[in-house]
């Protein structure tokens, strides 16, 4: 884990263990169903994409507040900017035009067979 | 610690017993500050668990507990222990909550990120059971503003 993951839990953890949200339970045919209190629901969003993010603030009035505010975007930024799994490396091979690449540090350093992609530089003209 | 094995009795809602062995149930933080608080008498209550759950968190800090296991063979026993109902994910995030086990609540959290990225803001309202309480108008006008990622 990294040190920004496990300090942000530290902060977390203090508020939820005072937080008064509480749960219920609604029964559903064949399961039960939770509904996860909001300091939950930040967590997970804080993990998606951006693009995700901003389709997911038509859910509901509060996911809308919530995905909006400052405080979620500030913390959503720090932890994209410190995930080390979306660093990307853009490599030019020969002549620049049609010949820029872009893949994952991530999966140059630890897999197998790194997937670059083509980047489109300079941008045709349409 | 004293350096001979301690058990306590975790008792979940639905009041089935669980014996484990201190050094284990410790992952949980709330009951590691019982203990060393020393308010632990014979059984620890966790009024927000039910056995069902509780039984899949201890599968989970016994095979992390365990001595000499490969971080392969951890990593494939993640990735199959997170495979499970939504609705049991859900129940296993509230119980990591509860039990304040940052682990298992960071790979669940995670688990629920990376299902739901790709899906539509109705299935989403259906998965966590929320209402849409935009007027038409509204949710139209949301949508226009970043229709992009709606693609």
């Amino acid at each position: 884990m990294t040190s920004e993951a496990s300090h942000r839990h530290q902060k977390r953890s203090k508020h939820i263990t005072s937080a008064p949200f509480s749960f219920s339970f609604v029964q559903d045919s064949n399961f039960t169903t939770t509904v996860l209190p909001t300091e939950i629901i930040t967590e997970i969003l804080l993990r998606l994409p951006v693009k995700p993010l901003l389709k997911f603030r038509s859910v509901s009035k509060s996911w809308l507040g919530l995905i909006s505010s400052h405080k979620f975007v500030n913390t959503h930024l720090n932890i994209s900017s410190n995930n080390k799994a979306f660093h990307r490396l853009m490599l030019g091979f020969g002549p620049p035009e049609n010949n820029l690449k872009e893949c994952f540090v991530n999966s140059l350093i630890y897999d197998d067979v790194t997937r670059a992609i083509d980047l489109d530089y300079p941008p045709k003209q349409s | 610690m004293s350096s001979s094995t301690k058990f306590l009795t975790l008792k979940t809602c639905d009041d089935k017993k669980f014996v484990l062995d201190e050094a284990i149930a410790v992952r949980s933080q709330t009951i590691k500050n019982m203990v060393e608080d020393d308010c632990v008498s014979n059984v620890i209550p966790l009024p927000n668990v039910n056995s069902k759950t509780m039984t899949k968190v201890i599968e989970y800090w016994k095979k992390h507990s365990e001595e000499g296991v490969s971080k392969d063979v951890l990593m494939d026993f993640d990735k199959a222990f997170v495979k499970v109902h939504h609705s049991i994910l859900h129940a296993l995030i509230l119980a990591a909550n509860f039990l304040n086990d940052k682990e298992i609540l960071d790979m669940m959290c995670q688990e629920v990120a990376d299902r739901i990225k790709g899906k539509t803001p109705e299935e989403i309202r259906k998965e966590f059971d929320i209402k849409n309480d935009f007027t038409p108008e509204e949710e139209e006008e949301i949508r226009k503003e970043n229709a992009w990622a709606f693609e």
